[in-house]
């Protein structure tokens, strides 16, 4: 028998005893505890605090609340955007007639200049 | 208290109407074998006792669904087995970073495994180092490969039980335990053929 053999052998061995080394694993037991942790961890995930979306949508009377806060908040903003936006405009008719008086080579100006029939 | 054993059927029902003693006497009935599959997945004494716990809490929630298309043990095995692969697929995605520390990971979940008191502290070593280089191949297998070949290590679940887990026949229990063995020997072969060139 060669050293190649002799190699191929041992590794057959090797790979063998790598394969049955679960074979003799101890089986842990269950201590006599085991179903009171468990009575009590059951107990605490009851006893767990409902998160805060479900805890205001639980109440239906603080659910409506917090629904008419929110359209309420919506409404305002949109109501500040459109103010925001006319002023915007009365401010840029300004600034164009300003610059009609007193800048009249500027083009658009004369239009500006021109009184209405 | 009722200490009368409750038969399955009383069991199930016991079960379904939230009967506390049918509960209590499920889990003690059960509680050894979860306990033992989810150690033969995780390795830890500690997290399969937790993973135990939480297969029974999941039992106690969801009993209400279950259809009764497998035994109720098959059912509370088969949660036990998903929830065992679950904290595995966890454990890995927290200590990802690299192949170095999954296999490192790996090696120390092996590591963990009490294997027979052996005196001679070099074999013991030896032995250590084995689990180590199983656990790693074993890693690498397809899942039901995996879970069949693991269970089948373990002697209180029956073949049966395993196809029922995998929601197979037993026929392909036996071939998926087959082609894991022999898949894992042409893996070990590799490795240790490697490791003999090295050391040459």
């Amino acid at each position: 028998m060669d050293g190649k053999d002799v190699d191929e052998r041992r590794i057959e061995q090797e790979v063998a005893r790598t394969m049955s080394s679960l074979d003799d694993l101890p089986t842990p037991s269950a201590d006599a505890g085991f179903f009171s942790r468990l009575e009590r961890r059951l107990a605490g995930i009851g006893a767990e605090k409902p998160r805060l979306a479900a805890r205001l949508f639980g109440d239906l009377r603080l659910g409506y609340a917090l629904l008419v806060v929110i359209v309420l908040a919506n409404l305002a903003t949109a109501y500040f955007a459109v103010q925001g936006m006319t002023t915007a405009e009365s401010r840029d008719q300004s600034l164009e007639t300003l610059a009609a008086q007193f800048m009249p080579n500027l083009p658009g100006a004369q239009a500006a200049n021109q009184w209405p029939d | 208290m009722d200490d009368r054993k409750l038969s399955d059927t009383e069991l199930l029902a016991g079960l379904l109407q939230r009967r506390p003693e049918a509960f209590r006497q499920l889990v003690e009935r059960r509680k050894h074998q979860v306990l033992n599959i989810c150690y033969r997945f995780v390795h830890n004494a500690e997290d399969a006792e937790d993973i135990a716990q939480e297969t029974f809490v999941e039992v106690y929630r969801s009993i209400a669904s279950f259809r009764k298309s497998s035994s109720l043990q098959t059912w509370i095995y088969r949660i036990a087995v998903t929830r065992s692969l679950n904290f595995i697929r966890n454990q890995k995605r927290l200590k990802r970073g690299g192949a170095v520390q999954e296999i490192s990971r790996d090696a120390e979940g092996a590591a963990e495994l009490p294997g027979p008191a052996i005196d001679d502290p070099h074999q013991a070593l030896e032995q250590k180092e084995r689990r180590q280089v199983l656990a790693q191949a074993l890693d690498r297998l397809p899942q039901n490969q995996r879970i069949a070949f693991i269970l089948s290590k373990y002697e209180e679940i029956s073949h049966q039980d395993i196809a029922g887990i995998l929601g197979t026949t037993v026929a392909s229990v036996e071939a998926l335990v087959h082609r894991a063995k022999t898949n894992l020997q042409k893996r070990l072969s590799t490795y240790y053929r490697g490791a003999s060139q090295k050391s040459a």
